[in-house]
């Protein structure tokens, strides 16, 4: 019984070795990687910033300065600041170890850097030239601070733009940065679904092949759109919007899409389909010693906008919906087979392993076999496409 | 005072949870990524196949205890092994519950600091978790019976409610091929499991306490329900795993089932970081068991020097308990040890018991009928 | 100037011995030493004064009662030595000297004079024609109480000690010339409370008499609402110098074979000075008094007692005070209030597991709130902790110490609350909640949200139907509180759990305070505790508290058919 006293005791004098207030701590709400000469805080002259980016780091004794690092921080403004300030601030540094330049940032921070509410992570194309992918999120995926679901973000021009980016709706940075792509679940021209940390930590994992979405800033404009796509964890390049909209019905990933075409009837006369929900399945067969995956797609949605003249048309008329209906079909399967194209001949990647996946999945046996040689054999492998729409509703007016 | 009502026995079905309460501890969250690494595909196989070994364990350990009504093994080893034997034998009956809890208090200092603090040093957490665990070692049997069943109820609902939010993120995929699978590694895998099911040795100690009138088939029974429950929860907790990670991701990461919880979110609710939430209905669990296995631990001294009580024993085992697990401090005397312990446990459930029941059976049918 | 004068100093003493030093300590001395001799001499003789005040008697009888009346006499006026209100009041019986000794303003005058007196005087008058008779009479008291007297209840005494405790509790003393024993006549009326509300333990539905301070009157109120020859009672006098009364009311059939020795045996081992208060005996037949948690229920309401007893419990009625004990206790029956019977199954389950997470609510809440916002802030979501941030940016202390001083605050507030004459509560409610509520934080000290908690937690500890529970989860707050600012949630965790284990070692007269809450041996209790289901499914009693007769269909005439 008094040794228990004794160890409470203990306890009691020892001290709090991690109690620190909420208050005391300075939120990153957003990372920004750049390369090292880049990024540069704007609205300096040449030789002002010159001056700013020595005072902000650090003598590194061996080897050279390969990333520069910038945190967006919260401010707080206890009881409504200004309302035309920012909410956040940027500091950065450079170096090569990730966590010696976080470390070394607390030069210029009052309160101790907190990790745990960072929403995004913004990686430069020029980073991702010289470094894989892998070398530059290691530090993320090692620190217990981190949460999964951070958003990572390439983007072509220098990252630390997007950070001192003022949203005009007077929210915190970071936070407007990752609601951004919260939305990829309507929007097709966005690869969303498993695009954070820890879904790229996974694809890092299994070796898959692994995609990025592509944020853009100019002139006070953001914009999320497109991808980036790497070939394991080295980055090859962009596609557009329209490929992915492509790969988003291949692999089944979206959750609502708008299908745009000409009317058959009316050349000129644009349409729209809204998907609400699908059925997708993409089966990998085996004959003959040859790999050929079928897709089958079974759409369902609404008929969203006509623009023209419907006169002459009637939308109630189920003849004209199954023209409709075909005239969509087709655009999507030339939607797909314009992403098919991308990925497989001219990138030449499975991307994020997904037919990979597939084959492993449901042919495992094939998959043995081909494992190692599948990068050359995927460009080869043809997808044969069967595509359903069926409108259900159109809209209040006809 | 006098107990008005006797409230020490207990019915074959509260065996049933005590079992269960004991057998599930720290080494859902500690064992996962060695028991894939071993593995890989066919993990689930090898949950389901430990657990059937593990049964018939326990049956052997059943009939035998049923032998000796009345009396836990540390009364009846030295009467089949002799005097010399017996110790040894109550001695690495000991051992078992010794090592195992040193592992559970290592793990849970390395997982609680690196997860829910920063700077804080495990010898806190392993200090503040062993006096709490003391407290109620050194409470009467009725006090741990009424605690375990309140845990069975209240923190493993809990546990399962925060566990099963991971499906949000379940893709079923990563779980197939189902077939084929490397047979020899799913075996061995099973053997490896049998850090996750220990824990049921505490049968050959709690059979005195359960009400004569149970008989040997509704033991069974009841055993054969709380192995289900427990094969039911291990499997869970693999399946989960790999269909949320990838087996490969699994293989990397050193406390898979919490990265399977951080992945999950839930927006627009006030509940983030899961994995906090997750530790925190963990630690009643881990609480329970450590806290069973200490108090085996001092009936056992308690019994073989023939005392009164055992609270000397678990004050005694303290200090002990907690230099040991401080000791384990890098990850490959970890593993060394914990292969150490699963071959001792094997040894001891497949290889002692056999020759106690073998024993036992001799020196009956040497005695002759009509004594008992 | 010539030649100084050499004067020779000489002391006093030379010219006048009174004045010399020596000869003054030696005065002094001796002086003291006979101020200290007085003093030994004055503490004896006060010595002597008590020991004379103390009636002369053999052993621990005051003295025996002797057949001469005037000695009896002599010596019960030495007993009752300066008590000015024992009256004595001799008369005429049938030709001998009677005393009647009684306390004034707790005997019934008026019953005495007209039963007591008037018969006896008339025995001598002589308009009786029985004069012979009369001197067979007067020869023994139970013949004279049978056949004379008109006193509803007597009872002969021949100890002494009897008969000075008879006229202590108020009856009167009869003493006759010739007659070597006393006869206690039983004509008690004193004031006392009416029947009141429960002033703790209201209801919404149902009866609200409280019990009153009088033994008679309580046990009246239970015998009104069980018509059942099984509710028995028993009557110990506890306490040396007070000699209070206190019951033991069981149901004969019913009650937890060995209970009641247990009880009577606890309460027998009890010796002290006076019983004032219930719990004086309740600190001593509790099993660990060394915690916190309540082991015994008090309630001051007739209709829970009853009901108590039909489940196999005890009660114990303790004159002087109305707060009544009932045996053995458990958690569950510090969550019940009556209220839960009588409205709708279905909402008295929702109340009754509000109460439980309220009880929850008033340990931990203010240290969850303290763990998480020092701790693992990363648990709150993003906008959330940005405004608590910007909250508590303005206030200067850390949480812990926010916490301990709104602690405080409350405590003093809830105590200075309990003391308050009536007409400052009106005051110092307003002072209350403008200095809690909005001073405090406009000053910058304290920051809303944790005035918020704490204000949550104070209406949760409220809400406990068992004002003793209450005070148990307030202290526990604390403790909590130390341990979240030492390990955040962790802390907050080890607590629980070690709350939990202390919870289940409580036994209450044998039974597990809490362990029957998920016990699976004991389904049946599941029925009443957590939630209440309609009372065609209660069937049975809560087998924890061992009754004999488990249905709740007694038998149709009360009698045990063993």
């Amino acid at each position: 019984m008094s040794c228990m006293v004794l160890v409470c005791l203990c306890l009691l004098i020892a001290g709090c070795w991690d109690r620190r207030e909420l208050q005391d701590r300075n939120f990153v709400l957003a990372v920004a990687v750049d390369t090292a000469d880049a990024g540069d805080k704007p609205g300096l002259e040449p030789e002002q910033g010159e001056k700013v980016k020595k005072t902000e780091t650090f003598l590194q004794p061996h080897g050279t300065k390969r990333y520069r690092l910038s945190l967006q921080v919260l401010k707080f403004t206890p009881g409504g600041g200004e309302k035309e300030e920012s909410k956040t601030y940027v500091i950065s540094n450079t170096g090569e170890s990730f966590f010696e330049m976080v470390r070394d940032m607390l030069g210029q921070s009052s309160k101790s850097l907190w990790f745990e509410h960072l929403q995004v992570i913004i990686i430069s194309e020029a980073v991702l030239k010289q470094a894989g992918l892998n070398e530059i999120l290691d530090f993320f995926k090692r620190d217990s601070e981190m949460r999964s679901r951070i958003k990572l973000y390439v983007t072509p021009g220098t990252a630390r733009d997007l950070l001192e980016y003022n949203p005009p709706t007077k929210e915190a940075g970071g936070i407007y940065l990752a609601d951004l792509i919260r939305l990829h679940t309507r929007n097709s021209h966005v690869a969303g679904s498993r695009t954070d940390l820890g879904y790229t930590v996974q694809y890092l994992d299994t070796r898959s092949n692994i995609l990025l979405p592509r944020i853009e800033i100019a002139d006070k404009v953001v914009k999320l759109g497109g991808s980036a796509v790497f070939k394991k964890d080295q980055f090859i390049g962009y596609v557009d919007e329209y490929a992915i909209a492509g790969l988003k019905f291949m692999y089944g990933t979206e959750q609502s899409a708008v299908i745009v075409i000409e009317s058959p009837e009316k050349p000129g006369q644009i349409m729209t389909f809204e998907l609400f929900r699908h059925d997708t399945r993409l089966i990998p067969h085996v004959e003959d010693g040859t790999i050929y995956f079928t897709l089958d797609i079974n759409m369902y949605g609404n008929l969203d906008e006509i623009q023209g003249d419907i006169g002459g048309e009637n939308t109630l008329d189920p003849q004209y919906l199954h023209k409709l209906e075909a005239a969509f079909a087709e655009e999507i399967k030339r939607n797909i087979l314009y992403a098919d194209n991308v990925f497989k001949k001219e990138l030449r990647v499975d991307c994020v392993s997904k037919f990979a996946g597939k084959m492993k999945a449901y042919e495992p046996d094939t998959w043995e076999l081909v494992k190692d040689q599948w990068d050359e054999i995927y460009p080869t492998i043809p997808l044969v496409i069967s595509v359903n729409v069926s409108i259900q509703k159109i809209g209040s007016h006809k | 005072m006098a107990n008005l009502e006797a409230k020490t026995y207990m019915s074959a079905w509260q065996l049933a949870i005590v079992v269960f309460v004991t057998c599930v501890g720290a080494q859902i969250m500690l064992s996962p990524r060695a028991l894939i690494e071993q593995v890989g595909h066919g993990t689930e196989l090898s949950v389901l196949l430990g657990g059937v070994l593990f049964y018939g364990a326990v049956c052997l350990m059943l009939v035998l205890a049923k032998k000796y009504p009345g009396e836990t093994i540390v009364e009846y080893a030295p009467r089949l092994f002799g005097k010399v034997g017996g110790t040894i034998i109550i001695f690495w009956f000991n051992l078992l519950f010794f090592l195992q809890v040193t592992q559970i208090f290592n793990g849970i200092g390395k997982i609680i600091t690196f997860y829910m603090f920063d700077r804080t040093p495990p010898e806190v957490v392993i200090a503040a978790l062993l006096v709490v665990s003391t407290y109620c070692a050194l409470q009467d049997w009725g006090t741990i019976l009424r605690v375990q069943q309140f845990m069975f109820f209240v923190a493993y609902s809990i546990l399962t409610i925060v566990w099963m939010t991971s499906i949000l993120n379940f893709q079923p995929e990563n779980l197939l091929p189902l077939w084929p699978v490397n047979i020899k590694a799913v075996i061995m895998g099973s053997f490896s499991t049998w850090g996750m099911y220990s824990g049921y040795e505490c049968v050959l100690l709690l059979i005195p306490l359960v009400y004569r009138q149970a008989s040997l088939s509704s033991l069974l029974k009841a055993m054969g329900g709380s192995f289900g429950c427990l094969t039911m929860i291990f499997l869970m907790v693999i399946v989960v795993i790999i269909g949320v990670l990838t087996v490969d991701e699994a293989e990397n990461l050193l406390y898979p089932a919490l990265i399977v919880i951080r992945s999950v979110e839930l927006p627009g609710t006030f509940i983030e970081r899961l994995e906090n939430y997750l530790l925190i209905a963990w630690v009643p669990v881990v609480f329970d068991t450590l806290t069973a296995m200490m108090f085996f631990m001092g009936q056992v001294c308690m019994r073989h020097w023939r005392h009164a009580d055992h609270r000397p024993w678990v004050l005694l085992s303290v200090p002990i308990i907690y230099v040991s697990c401080i000791l384990l401090d890098n990850q490959h005397v970890y593993d060394m040890v914990n292969s150490v312990t699963m071959w001792i446990g094997m040894a001891f459930s497949f290889g002692v018991i056999p020759i106690c029941l073998s024993l036992s059976w001799w020196q009956k049918r040497k005695a002759g009928k009509g004594c008992d | 100037m010539g030649k100084k004068k050499c004067f020779k100093v000489m002391k006093l003493s030379v010219s006048m011995p009174e004045a010399s030093l020596k000869l003054a300590k030696r005065k002094l001395a001796e002086l003291q030493e006979f101020t200290t001799q007085t003093a030994q001499i004055g503490e004896d003789i006060g010595q002597f004064i008590s020991q004379l005040r103390q009636v002369a008697a053999p052993a621990n009888e005051p003295f025996i009662f002797t057949s001469v009346l005037s000695e009896n006499e002599r010596l019960l006026r030495v007993v009752f030595k300066d008590c000015g209100d024992i009256e004595f009041r001799t008369f005429d019986a049938g030709g001998k000297k009677a005393l009647l000794i009684y306390l004034e303003g707790m005997a019934d005058t008026e019953n005495l004079e007209r039963n007591v007196i008037r018969p006896l005087m008339s025995q001598a008058s002589p308009a009786n024609v029985n004069t012979e008779n009369v001197a067979k009479i007067l020869t023994d008291m139970t013949v004279i109480s049978e056949h004379i007297l008109q006193a509803s209840s007597v009872s002969v005494l021949s100890k002494a000690s009897a008969a000075i405790e008879t006229v202590m509790t108020g009856n009167a003393l009869l003493l006759i010339d010739g007659l070597a024993e006393g006869l206690g006549i039983a004509a008690v009326k004193y004031v006392k409370r009416n029947i009141g509300q429960a002033n703790n333990e209201y209801i919404v539905r149902g009866p609200n008499e409280a019990f009153n301070e009088t033994l008679a009157d309580n046990i009246v109120l239970i015998r009104r609402r069980a018509r059942d020859t099984n509710l028995k009672v028993r009557i110990i006098k506890l306490g040396e110098r007070s000699k209070t009364s206190i019951a033991l009311l069981y149901i004969a059939n019913l009650v937890k074979p060995g209970l009641l020795e247990e009880v009577e045996g606890r309460i027998g081992l009890i010796k002290v000075d006076k019983i004032l208060a219930s719990a004086n005996i309740e600190e001593f037949i509790v099993d660990h008094p060394w915690s916190p948690f309540p082991q015994i229920q008090t309630t001051e309401r007739p209709d829970k007692t009853l009901a108590a007893l039909y489940e196999g419990r005890i009660a114990i009625i303790v004159d002087g005070t109305p707060a009544t004990l009932l045996a053995p206790c458990t958690y569950n029956v510090l969550m019940q209030a009556p209220d839960d019977y009588t409205i709708q199954p279905v909402i008295a389950s929702l109340i009754r597991f509000t109460r439980s997470a309220a009880a929850f609510v008033a340990i931990y809440l203010p240290a969850i709130y303290v763990s998480v916002v020092s701790y693992h802030p990363g648990m709150l979501p993003t906008t959330m902790a940005i405004s608590i941030a910007e909250l508590r940016a303005r206030t200067p202390f850390p949480s812990f110490l926010e916490a301990f001083m709104m602690e405080a605050l409350l405590e003093l507030f809830q105590e200075a609350i309990t003391r308050l004459p009536q007409k400052l509560a009106g005051a110092a409610s307003m002072i209350g909640a403008f200095v809690i509520g909005t001073t405090v934080v406009q000053a910058g000290l304290i920051n809303p949200l944790l005035v918020v908690i704490i204000a949550i937690t104070a209406i949760a500890s409220y809400s406990m139907p068992s004002y003793s529970f209450n005070m148990a989860l307030r202290w526990l707050r604390i403790p909590m509180l130390i341990l979240a600012s030492l390990l955040g949630l962790y802390g907050v965790i080890l607590g629980v759990l070690a709350v939990t284990v202390h919870l289940f070692s409580l036994r209450s007269f044998g039974e597990s305070y809490l362990g029957e809450a998920f016990n699976i041996n004991l389904l049946a209790g599941w029925k009443d505790s957590f939630v209440r289901l309609p009372a065609k499914l209660l069937r049975t009693r809560p087998k924890e508290f061992g009754a004999q007769d488990q249905t709740k269909v007694g038998e149709s005439d009360g009698q045990s058919r063993s």
